[in-house]
């Protein structure tokens, strides 16, 4: 009994101490006063603080020209404190908590199917549309039209109409490749409109001339890298709206339409050209070995120059060309494009200091020393880094088009255990052309079955 | 001091360490539970309440059985391969050998070395292309047995003797804790009537560490169900998906991997059901190495 006493004393006092923590965390979140106009006039008068969480990590060099822009627009802001959380490429993950915790965070930044999942999905994000009207910081017209034509469309919500992210630096998805290795070869590839059978000609010259090279590379493990040969060549061959359709069908059957199992057995036809081992070449094992020459091409982000810039020798050239058409395909025109981009918490009690803020770092004054880094910046006047010229010329003679079709943003679950999970095997050599089909078809259903 | 005098004393001393285990793992677990309830992305206070909603998903998803295959795997076929490893290293390295010490540190020596960093130096040794594996096979011309180790079809194995390497010496070390407090005196009368090396080990040696090999079991068995961080650093950035583990499919459903699939709570009724496997696992092995204590 007196035992009994004793125990119940103990979670009587745990209870209480646990309660508080109970109420702040299961009780709803206190909502937030928009901001007002006085809070607006407040950028020029009292400190103000706002904090920015970025994906870069201390010492990467973005990172150390953002933080000089930072400080360039603190000392011409003094009232407006910009403290930042260089969180590195895990910043999403950080955010989770600190939303959860109630910790001030105004601005994050991250590739544009991460920061729309993280804030803009769940309905966290603040409309930008107000700030790109805004006169930019050093041009006459509105910040909006600085930006090169289409390059907001990757924040522009497709249900409200609103934008929600900016751009920082864009890329499209390319073959590239060493342009001094192809040039022995005689081979100039045409960056907008090379056909598939080109292609493969072109893979088959470079293994019989250059028996040491291998034609094509890629790091196996990376199932984002690997599903842009199946999801590229299936949007060639039936169209964007028809692959979206296939992933979207909850029988899983459209994934028997004959053009992706054509595309899957156009990819076992260019296999035997990758380096021997791809399947288990952790990342960025080719792409080392493609600096080194013992790999012609890859295809990859445009971030693939940047990435490797420190691990490149002098002298290697780099150049890239667009994934190849197809013929008589109902896609051929399309790229896909993104980007990493801002996104501004709604939750902001400073949003006018985040718009100037913004406004300054995504200047051309600054964006310019960013491109000069090697990093394609979507502000119109920016100086284009040489390795990626032709990403600008395949934007402007083809139709951008979201990752993966944009079934990245939109079914990131579906792509990561259905699609990938069946395109790593495939990909990987564990399953032939018609087993991933089945497996598509298979492993759709059980998704969209479990879904409902 | 009477019982209700000696509780009154205990009292003070036990609530500060009750609290602090209540607010940091009771109240967490709880809430984990209150958590896999919901179909929750993780940023915001959007939790939608769907009661076993995760847990019926779980049944139906086979990315979740494969990780759970492989979990398995490496549980079970690098537990026995430990703990034969580390009963023999232990059996050895009780004698009094010339550089013992050295090579129990040696042995233990990868569990000084943090688990990013090992798998960093795993990521190294499988590398095809420069890897030190691929090289030695080739220097004694065995390129016949050279593998993509990190490929599809080896990578389960390539992952556990990875693990294997890095936990049997601390295993070992336990085991040896154990095998130093037997009385030598047994060994010598067993020693004086005839008995075989292999005799006294299995006659002798084994039976007086039972209780210690029974609780480095639970600890393997906890530990083993649960490693990440030697997995994740050794597949850097990520593991394809058809590779999966437990714990890297929780990650990837978490917090995604390159996909940005944010699925808060589903991701935590996996966590939920890795608790279970846990807890019910290290009920199985206590259950089967049950035996009456030699006391010496």
């Amino acid at each position: 009994m007196k035992s009994r006493k004793l125990v119940s004393l103990i979670l009587i006092v745990a209870s209480l101490m646990v309660l508080p923590l109970l109420a702040t965390q299961c009780g709803p979140a206190a909502p937030e006063a928009p901001p007002s106009e006085e809070e607006g006039e407040e950028v020029a008068a009292e400190p103000i603080k706002i904090v920015y969480w970025s994906m870069f990590s201390e010492g990467e060099p973005l990172m150390k020209e953002l933080d000089k822009a930072t400080q360039e627009f603190m000392d011409e802001n003094p009232n407006i404190e910009v403290e930042i959380n260089w969180a590195g490429r895990q910043v999403l993950t950080q955010l989770q908590s600190a939303i959860a915790a109630g910790t001030q965070v105004d601005i994050v930044d991250h590739s544009d199917d991460r920061v729309w999942n993280a804030i803009v999905k769940p309905g966290l994000a603040l409309p930008l549309d107000e700030l790109l009207e805004q006169d930019a910081y050093d041009s006459d017209g509105a910040w909006k039209d600085t930006f090169k034509p289409g390059a907001l469309d990757i924040g522009k919500s497709q249900e409200d109409g609103h934008y929600y992210l900016i751009p920082r630096d864009d890329y499209i998805s390319a073959f590239f490749y060493n342009v001094k290795m192809l040039e022995e070869l005689g081979i100039e590839p045409s960056p907008g409109d090379m056909t598939w059978t080109e292609f493969v000609d072109m893979l088959e010259t470079i293994k019989t001339e250059k028996p040491d090279v291998s034609p094509l590379g890629a790091d196996g493990p990376v199932s984002f890298y690997n599903n842009w040969y199946h999801t590229y060549l299936s949007v060639r061959l039936a169209g964007k709206d028809a692959f979206r359709e296939a992933a979207y069908d909850k029988t899983g059957e459209k994934w028997g339409d004959p053009e992706f199992l054509q595309a899957a057995k156009m990819i076992e036809e260019i296999q035997g050209y990758f380096q021997d081992g791809y399947e288990g070449s952790v990342w960025p094992a080719a792409q080392v070995q493609w600096v080194n020459s013992e790999i012609a091409m890859m295809f990859c982000g445009a971030w693939l120059p940047k990435e490797m810039s420190e691990q490149t020798p002098e002298g290697f050239e780099i150049s890239l060309f667009g994934f190849p058409e197809v013929e008589g395909g109902e896609g051929n025109d399309y790229v896909e494009h993104w980007a990493n981009t801002y996104g501004v918490l709604k939750a902001t009690e400073h949003p006018d200091a985040v718009g100037k803020y913004l406004q300054y770092i995504m200047s051309k004054k600054v964006g310019t020393r960013i491109a000069n880094l090697g990093t394609p910046v979507p502000l119109d006047g920016v100086p284009v880094p040489p390795a990626l010229e032709n990403q600008f010329k395949i934007l402007e003679t083809h139709t951008a088009m979201p990752a993966r079709a944009g079934l990245n943003t939109e079914i990131p679950e579906y792509m990561e255990n259905v699609y990938n999970m069946c395109d790593d095997k495939f990909f990987q050599g564990q399953i032939n052309a018609e087993e991933f089909i089945d497996c598509l078809k298979t492993e759709s259903a059980n998704f969209w079955a479990k879904s409902e | 001091m009477g019982r209700r005098g000696r509780q009154r004393l205990v009292a003070p001393f036990i609530l500060p360490a009750l609290v602090m285990y209540t607010v940091f793992f009771v109240y967490p677990a709880v809430r984990a539970l209150w958590v896999s309830l919901h179909d929750w992305s993780g940023y915001g206070g959007n939790m939608v309440y769907i009661g076993l909603g995760n847990y019926r998903e779980m049944l139906k998803d086979t990315v979740f059985r494969a990780a759970l295959e492989r979990t398995l795997v490496i549980s079970v076929g690098g537990g026995i391969a430990i703990f034969v490893l580390a009963l023999f290293f232990a059996a050895v390295l009780q004698r009094n050998l010339r550089g013992k010490k050295f090579f129990r540190t040696l042995i233990f020596f990868p569990m000084v070395v943090p688990g990013v960093g090992l798998g960093l130096i795993w990521q190294f040794m499988y590398n095809n292309s420069w890897g030190p594996l691929s090289a030695l096979l080739e220097l004694v011309g065995l390129e016949v047995l050279d593998r993509v180790w990190l490929g599809p079809d080896h990578i389960i194995q390539s992952l556990t003797a990875a693990i294997v390497w890095t936990y049997v010496g601390y295993y070992m070390v336990i085991l040896l804790a154990g095998i130093d407090k037997i009385p030598p005196t047994y060994y010598e009368a067993a020693f004086l009537d005839g008995a075989s090396e292999w005799k006294m080990f299995f006659t002798i040696t084994l039976p007086m560490i039972w209780d210690v090999f029974v609780v480095a079991l639970v600890l393997w068995t906890i530990g083993s169900l649960k490693i990440f961080d030697l997995i994740a650093a050794t597949t850097f950035p990520a593991p394809a998906t058809s590779t999966y583990t437990m714990t890297i499919y929780i990650w990837a459903e978490a917090v995604g991997v390159y996909t940005p699939v944010f699925r808060l709570g589903y991701a935590t009724s996996l966590g939920v059901v890795l608790l279970i496997m846990v807890v019910f696992a290290v009920g199985v092995v206590r259950f089967l190495t049950r035996r009456e204590a030699i006391e010496y």
